[in-house]
């Protein structure tokens, strides 16, 4: 699965940390994302969306 | 409620595989040597320490999950599978190579356990959980 994530973060000039704060989660998580380590549950899906106030399927997509 | 409760094969394979070793290590006891204790209440005391102990590991599971996010419980998690799945084919070899292999005891396949979770957890840190 392909995602916008860094990019959105970037656009916003958050860095990792800031992100993962905002998330809840650690900046662990926040890398394993964007590096495609690992696809967020879908709670955590939401909660991204809900910060960048975008929906899911504009910030992941199928490969 | 059945498809809530339903169990899958996975479970019932690891259950009977639970309930099938303290009975055959009782089957082959060398009676010359010791008795072994009455196998039915050894197999109900074990049956009821496993249910309850499993149901106590699960609420605890929970509790850390609150503590985890989720990447990192999944990599844990991912890494205990790696875990009981080594220690199972550990103590298999050692089962098959009894009298050619040292004996093993239960303190070194609770070593061989953390170990391999330990390991389990490195290896989904490194390649991710997705590959």
């Amino acid at each position: 699965m392909k995602n916008r994530l860094k990019v959105l973060r970037a656009e916003r000039d958050w860095s990792q940390a800031d992100l993962a704060e905002r998330l809840a989660v650690s900046r662990q998580s926040i890398n394993a994302i964007e590096t495609g380590k690992y696809d967020p549950s879908l709670p955590l899906a939401f909660k991204i969306a809900d910060l960048f106030e975008m929906t899911i399927e504009e910030i992941f997509q199928h490969d | 409620m059945w498809n809530w409760i339903k169990p899958d094969w996975l479970f019932l394979f690891m259950l009977v595989a639970s309930i099938g070793l303290p009975v055959l290590s009782g089957l082959k006891t060398d009676v010359s040597q010791f008795v072994p204790p009455p196998l039915f209440p050894k197999l109900a005391l074990l049956i009821g320490a496993m249910v309850a102990l499993s149901a106590i590991a699960t609420v605890g599971a929970k509790l850390d999950r609150k503590h985890l996010d989720d990447y990192m419980f999944q990599m844990v998690a991912n890494g205990a599978v790696i875990a009981i799945i080594t220690t199972m084919l550990v103590n298999m070899i050692w089962e098959i190579g009894s009298g050619i292999l040292p004996p093993i005891t239960r303190d070194d396949l609770i070593s061989v356990m953390m170990g391999s979770w330990s390991l389990g957890y490195f290896f989904y840190r490194f390649r991710g959980l997705n590959t």
